[in-house]
């Protein structure tokens, strides 16, 4: 088949529904012309044919009120039928809030992801694979607070969390890691008490300062009995696990009740006073802190 | 052929009436209603069953327009293989090939036409032209058919019978041959001379 042909046989027969005549046509390819002619007249034919062939108004016109109910009725069952995670199926967004939609959403599953971890970390305790979810949050959290007084309750909040660890950790005969969690136990307390006002030294012949009156008494009150509240079920919770344990283990948690009363009581006898001014100055021997004995 | 609208025109309509806005339906139905019947009823010759097989290409339309997207497909395309698979299904249900009442086609041009010498003429070339349509392959027929009644360009025809653009030109070229050679004798052709002038 001659391509040529082809080809100048599909552009007359543009050219005649572009409204050129079959002579217009046939003056473009004179070298087809003798061809092209019977077969652009049938062209012609078909589609004169064709555009006599009208639709019947009342017919049209019934088919059309078909058509208006049968939309009618699909935007119906799409209302229905359309789930509230997919509101872009209602026609309710425009196409461009889809792709808004749809990265909300993304974030919202990530944050629910790293809500489920945190949450399943939050009972973890020292060497368990999601503990430090569970610290890298306190750290992210611990900088949250913007008054004096909410640092020293987080603070405080946190030496209750490290006690809960350090009473776990006891019941699991694990005395290495309760003892790290005691170091930090007790690295909280002092933090609590320098966000309370209370300057705590490491060194004993350091002369003591004016402390920063930055909390009033009745939230310093109420900071003391929290630690006290806390030292309370520290203790209870310690002496009750220490009951399963061998001779020497049962030594080993009494260190560990000592220094946590230590920690706590030197911070709530300090705190016990009247007025953030009056406040007594209180020294804590280097060993406490840094090695936990 | 009437002026056929702009791609980007409508892709806007489409896209709204995805979006369910009941005018943008209406504009397709405005736009596309007798091309679409034109296509039907050169492919099953019956002015009756063609206006109802035309109402439910829309309705399928309706059905699945939440499917069609543009990714160089025009819709064109896309609701004239609906219009196909319509014809077919009813071919198929009825169980025979599609036959010509030409009655009822001469009864289609009489409600658009009264002058009675144009009548005689127009029917003769559409009983001629049906029934030699009739004849063509499969693909020859859904090509010229799409050229002339429906009026898509080749590009949009290669994608309604999903073949390529020469392939649409070789198969155009031989359905409009083949309707010559059973057109013969050339007095069959005399209105497509007589209305020349006016193409």
């Amino acid at each position: 088949m001659n391509g040529e042909f082809v080809e100048a046989l599909n552009d007359c027969v543009e050219r005649l529904t572009g409204g050129e005549s079959i002579q217009d046509c046939l003056n473009r390819y004179p070298m087809y012309a003798d061809e092209l002619r019977p077969l652009l007249e049938v062209s012609v034919s078909t589609i004169r044919a064709a555009e006599e062939l009208q639709p019947d108004p009342s017919a049209r016109q019934r088919n059309f009120q078909r058509f208006s109910q049968a939309i009618s009725e699909a935007s119906r069952r799409r209302q229905e039928r359309t789930p509230w995670w997919q509101p872009w199926k209602s026609g309710r967004f425009t196409p461009i809030a889809r792709p808004v939609l749809v990265g909300f959403m993304a974030i919202a599953i990530m944050l629910t992801g790293v809500g489920a971890t945190t949450a399943a970390a939050s009972n973890s305790v020292p060497g368990e694979p999601l503990y430090w979810v569970k610290t890298t949050r306190e750290n992210v959290e611990s900088r949250l607070p913007r008054s004096e007084e909410g640092r020293a309750n987080y603070e405080a909040k946190l030496a209750q969390v490290r006690g809960d660890e350090i009473n776990e950790l006891i019941q699991r005969g694990e005395f290495t890691r309760a003892n790290t969690a005691m170091v930090r136990m007790t690295v909280h307390l002092k933090r609590c008490a320098k966000y309370a006002g209370i300057t705590v030294t490491v060194d004993p012949v350091e002369m003591p300062f004016k402390p920063n009156p930055s909390m009033g008494s009745d939230e310093a009150n109420r900071l003391m009995e929290r630690l006290e509240n806390d030292r309370r079920v520290f203790k209870m919770k310690a002496e009750r696990a220490q009951r399963q344990l061998t001779r020497e283990q049962r030594e080993r948690v009494k260190r560990f009740l000592r220094e946590a009363d230590l920690g706590y009581r030197l911070f709530i006898d300090a705190t016990l006073a009247d007025s953030p001014v009056r406040r007594p100055f209180i020294i804590v021997p280097v060993q406490s802190y840094e090695t936990g004995r | 052929m009437e002026n056929r609208p702009a791609d980007r025109q409508v892709e806007h309509i489409v896209k709204q009436a995805q979006a369910g806005d009941q005018a943008a339906f209406a504009e397709l139905y405005e736009m596309y209603y007798d091309p679409i019947y034109r296509y039907v009823s050169f492919k099953c010759g019956n002015r009756i069953e063609a206006e109802d097989l035309s109402g439910e290409v829309f309705l399928k339309m309706i059905e699945s327009i939440h499917t069609f997207k543009f990714r160089g497909f025009p819709f064109t395309s896309w609701l004239y293989r609906i219009a196909h698979n319509v014809v077919v299904d009813n071919f198929r249900r009825k169980g025979r090939r599609p036959t010509v009442p030409l009655d009822d086609a001469i009864n289609a041009a009489s409600d658009a036409h009264s002058d009675l010498e144009r009548l005689a003429e127009v029917s003769l070339t559409m009983r001629e032209v049906v029934s030699a349509m009739d004849r063509l392959t499969d693909l020859q027929r859904e090509v010229v058919t799409l050229r002339f009644a429906a009026g898509l360009s080749i590009a949009e025809t290669a994608k309604a019978v999903g073949r390529k653009e020469n392939a649409v030109k070789a198969l155009q070229h031989a359905g409009i041959r083949k309707l010559r050679d059973i057109l013969t004798p050339p007095s069959c052709i005399r209105p497509a001379a007589a209305t020349e002038s006016k193409l």
